[in-house]
Order: structure tokens, then C-alpha cells, then sequence
């Protein structure tokens, strides 16, 4: 199985749109933590900066649709089938790609937070102290967004695998996270606090969250295991090519 | 080296039938051509044996063994195919850097085969900006990777130019004569006459031939061609013996109206000879021919329908 990551990890270092990506990750974390802190200046305590650094968080949303666009593109281009032809166990396929991307999650979203951190540190020095949050505060935060954009991730991967085409996945992995759940939430608490967003904010150790971090994170782990087997099994009885 | 064989194969799609039971053999240390016109079932049939398509019924084995039981397909099976490409934006050469990665092989096969198929020039260009005729060889080059004794190519002449199409007949013979199984699929009858050995015909998704292209053509004759000093006069007694007599540039009444050659069927040379003699008409060339394979071709396709 590691050769096989290593082999999807290498297909999304030689590829632009990988990194294309990444820019546009770095873009919107620089937009959403400059607005705060130079434009509208509205940063006033240490739970403010501690906010600012979680517009990372993007990187869920950003991993979501990465993650959907590397399987679909190789439906797209017909590169699948190559993949399939050289290992024809294609749900091993399917698995090697998520935790490539899951990598690849964890790897985007270090950087969104760096990128955060720098400019929160630029910002810093003309600041009264006693604003930087709590360093432990900091780390969890850190490691749930990684952990977070790693299973989302993941579980755009398994949506592309079930979804084949690409504009469809997309717009069916974003209208359901941001259209569908938040609207069953608004009836039900059990979505609100245990779905897919509300265990990312638990992952991310945001106050607001009903269950922990440890709980978040099992259980978005188990959502994305669940989409990806899911996604496995269709691309193992599907005919594949074209 | 490995052999394949394939075994009622049937593929439906919902209610068509794009491949009906085919069954059919390759040999290796020989080129098999694969032939059938456009939408004869060919692509469907060669991914069944590639495992991409799951076959209604039937199996294809290489040494008995299914494609996807395959322990290091690439090392066992190469294969050219139209749906499995490169991605345009990654080059020539990263595009085989992964295969090589996913099937465990060294990163340094990847340049061998490039240079193998001449395309080390382009390797660091991205492949969406590869002619056709270079894809074809990118593909080539991909199937050639693991050193495989099973060959499999669908279409690899579409896109190259003469000089392509020589090249790629010298490198499927070169590779049967090394001897590994070779089978390549063709619409075009040309492209493969001068390189395969057996063929297997398609048509409408059924077997309609198989074996040597030497055996099939002869098994067919092509006819008897004579020239003599008075072909008109002779073409009315080969009738009156039985034959069909038709000229190169038959008219209306099916006499010539330019050369002195005739072409007899359902007479064989010594039988033309035989009506000659007695009409005393001396004969300039007398020759029987067996159809070529193109012949055969058209003629199998056509009594199929």
C-alpha cells in the first residue's frame, strides 16, 4: 500500500492544478486573515487572533474539492485506466488516493496555518502583548485543522469515486456540506452537533463545538472511511476506461 | 512466454450484445492481428482481457490466470489502449515515472523505453501537447515498461504517418521475434498485412475467422489471371466451361475495354490452360493467385451480415 501512496503522492507533484491549489489555499487564507486584522481591525483579545488563525480552516473546503477533482480529473482524461492497468485491484486504488490526499490535506493545511501565523506575527508587533492565545490552545487547533483538511481530503475522494463526473461531484460534495446539512441542522441538533460540520468544528477544538476534539475527529474519520469504501466498492463494479 | 486464451467471452450492454461469445487463442513468439471493422466489438473485447470491463460471461487467461490475478501485471501484460492515456498536463516522462513507481519498477526504465519508442526529446513536455502520433508512442512506451511477454494494443497505427506505421510493424515483429504474444487490433487492413502472422476477425461482436493469415488467404482463392493474344474470344469459352470471367477494367458487358487480362474464378490454372489449348489461343501469363488478406477481410465481413 505505501508504494502505491507514494506513486498517487507523485501524481499530484507533477501535475499544476496540485499546485494551483495550494495558491489559491494561500490566497483565501491570506484574504480571510487580512480583512480581520488590516482592513476592518476588528481583533481585540487573544480569542480574536485565535480566530483569525482558524481561517486555515478553508483548507477542509479547499482539501473537499481537491480531493474530487483527483479521481474525477483521471475518469475525465481517461489516465484511470492506466492506474487500473497497473494494479487491477482497484479498490487498493481508490484507498492509496484518499491517504494521498489525506497527506497532501495535512501538508496544505501546515501551510495555510504558516501562512496565518506569519501574518498574525507581522501584525503582532505593533500590537499591545497579551494577545497571542494559549499555546496549547494554538497546538490543537493546529493539529485538528490538519487532521480535518486530511479527512476531508480523503472524502472528496471517495465522492469522486462514487460521483464520476467532475462538475456534478463538486457541486454535489459543496451543496451538500454547505446547503443540505446546515439546513437538516436547523431541524435536528443530532446534525447540527454530530454531522459532517459539526464534528470538523469539534476537530478544530472550536469552543462552540457539542462533542471534543477526540470524538470530532473519530467521527469524521469514520464519515470519510465510510464515503470512501462506499466509493471503493463502486469503482470495483463499475466498468472502467473512457 | 505467456499465452493467452480467450473463452466465450460475452459482454451486454443492457439490451445490445457487443461482444457474443468469443473464444480465440494467441500465440506467442507470433503477431496476431485482431480485425473487425468500427464497432465490431474489439475495444469491448481486448479491456474484458485487460480487466477494465467486466465481462457477462466468459474468461480470458494469460497462463490461466485472469488479468486482475495477475501478481506484476506490467511485468506479465503490456498494453496500448485509446482510454488509457496521459494526463495532458503531466510530461511524457513523469507519466511513466509513476507507472514505474505504482508497479515497483525502477525509476530508470522510464528513460530506456522512451528512448526505445524515440521520444526522449519530448519526454519533459507536457503530454497534452503531444501529437497524436507521439501519444501512440508515449502508450507504447508505457506498455513496453515492465518488459512484459504479453503485448496488447488497440489501434496503435491511428495517428502515425508512414514512416510511424513501418516503424511500429518493425517493433511488433521485433517483439514476436523476441518471443513475446502480440496482439493488435486494426481497422485499417494495410496497416497490419505485412506484419501479422494469425488474425482473428470480428464482426458484429462474433468470431467470423481465426488462424494463420497464410492459411485464410489460401483457403480463399483469389482467382486465375491470364493474359492472352485474344482475351475476348477466350473469356466467351471460359464462360462456356464454367468459369466467371471478369477483366481489371471491365465495361458494361463485363468484356475489357483496356488490357488483354482476364480473371477466372471457379476454374483452376490448369482448367484455363486446358480451354486455351483446345481454342488455340496462346496465353501470355497464366497465374493463380490466393486472395490477400484484405480480400478475405472484406469477404468475411461481408458474408457476416
Amino acid at each position: 500500500m505505501s508504494t502505491l501512496v507514494a506513486a498517487e503522492l507523485l501524481k499530484l507533484r507533477t501535475i499544476r492544478t496540485s499546485w494551483g491549489f495550494l495558491l489559491a489555499l494561500i490566497g483565501l487564507v491570506v484574504l480571510f486573515v487580512a480583512i480581520p486584522l488590516f482592513a476592518v481591525r476588528s481583533v481585540e483579545r487573544a480569542q480574536d487572533v485565535r480566530d483569525v488563525l482558524a481561517s486555515a480552516g478553508v483548507s477542509v473546503l479547499v482539501m473537499l474539492v481537491f480531493g474530487v477533482v483527483g479521481i474525477t480529473t483521471e475518469t475525465r482524461h481517461g489516465t484511470l485506466a492506466a492506474t487500473f492497468l497497473a494494479t487491477p485491484t482497484r479498490w487498493r486504488v481508490i484507498v492509496a488516493k484518499a491517504l494521498a490526499h489525506a497527506v497532501a490535506g495535512a501538508a496544505f493545511a501546515l501551510v495555510a496555518l504558516l501562512a496565518a501565523a506569519v501574518m498574525v506575527a507581522i501584525w503582532l508587533v505593533g500590537e499591545p502583548s497579551g494577545l497571542l492565545p494559549d499555546a496549547g490552545d494554538l497546538a490543537r487547533l493546529a493539529l485538528g485543522t490538519m487532521a480535518a483538511a486530511a479527512l476531508f481530503g480523503a472524502l472528496g475522494v471517495g465522492v469522486g469515486a462514487i460521483i464520476t463526473g467532475q462538475a456534478a461531484a463538486i457541486t454535489a460534495a459543496l451543496v451538500g456540506l454547505l446547503v443540505v446539512e446546515p439546513l437538516l441542522a436547523t431541524a435536528s441538533e443530532g446534525v447540527a452537533d454530530y454531522g459532517l460540520n459539526g464534528s470538523e468544528s469539534a476537530l478544530a477544538s472550536e469552543p462552540s463545538a457539542a462533542i471534543g476534539q477526540v470524538g470530532g475527529g473519530l467521527l469524521l474519520l469514520l464519515y470519510a472511511a465510510s464515503v470512501v469504501a462506499i466509493g471503493a466498492a463502486v469503482m470495483t463494479r463499475r466498468d472502467a476506461g473512457g | 512466454m505467456t499465452e493467452l486464451a480467450v473463452e466465450g467471452l460475452v459482454k451486454r450492454f443492457g439490451r445490445v450484445t457487443a461482444v457474443d461469445g468469443v473464444s480465440f487463442a494467441v500465440r506467442s513468439g507470433r503477431v496476431t492481428g485482431f480485425l473487425g471493422p468500427n464497432g465490431a466489438g474489439k475495444t469491448t473485447t481486448l479491456r474484458m482481457i485487460l480487466g477494465l470491463v467486466r465481462p457477462t460471461a466468459g474468461t480470458a487467461l494469460f497462463d490461466g490466470h485472469a488479468y486482475d490475478q495477475l501478481e506484476e501485471p506490467l511485468r506479465t501484460v503490456g498494453a496500448v489502449l485509446e482510454q488509457a492515456r496521459a494526463h495532458p498536463g503531466r510530461s511524457g516522462r513523469d507519466h511513466l515515472r509513476v507507472l514505474c513507481s505504482q508497479a515497483r519498477l525502477p525509476a530508470g526504465r522510464a528513460d530506456e523505453v522512451l528512448r526505445l519508442v524515440d521520444l526522449t526529446g519530448a519526454a519533459d513536455r507536457r503530454a497534452g501537447g503531444y501529437s497524436l502520433g507521439m501519444r501512440q508512442r508515449l502508450g507504447l512506451a508505457a506498455a513496453l515498461l515492465g518488459d512484459p511477454g504479453v503485448l496488447i494494443l488497440d489501434e496503435p497505427a491511428n495517428g502515425l504517418d508512414p514512416q510511424g506505421i513501418r516503424w511500429l510493424r518493425d517493433v511488433l515483429r521485433a517483439q514476436a521475434a523476441a518471443g513475446r504474444t502480440v496482439l493488435v487490433s486494426s481497422h485499417q487492413l494495410q496497416e497490419l498485412a505485412l506484419a501479422a502472422d494469425d488474425v482473428v476477425v470480428l464482426h458484429r461482436g462474433r468470431l467470423v475467422a481465426q488462424g494463420p493469415v497464410a492459411q485464410l488467404a489460401g483457403s480463399r482463392r483469389g482467382g486465375v489471371r491470364v493474359r492472352c493474344e485474344d482475351p475476348v474470344r477466350l473469356a466467351d469459352a471460359l464462360r462456356v466451361a464454367g468459369g466467371v470471367v471478369a477483366t481489371p477494367f471491365a465495361g458494361p458487358d463485363g468484356r475489357d475495354v483496356g488490357g488483354d487480362a482476364l480473371r477466372v474464378e471457379r476454374l483452376d490454372a490448369a482448367a484455363v490452360g486446358r480451354v486455351a489449348r483446345d481454342e488455340g489461343i496462346a496465353l501470355r501469363e497464366l497465374t493463380e493467385s490466393h486472395a490477400n488478406l484484405e480480400e478475405v477481410f472484406l469477404e468475411l465481413t461481408r458474408e457476416a451480415t
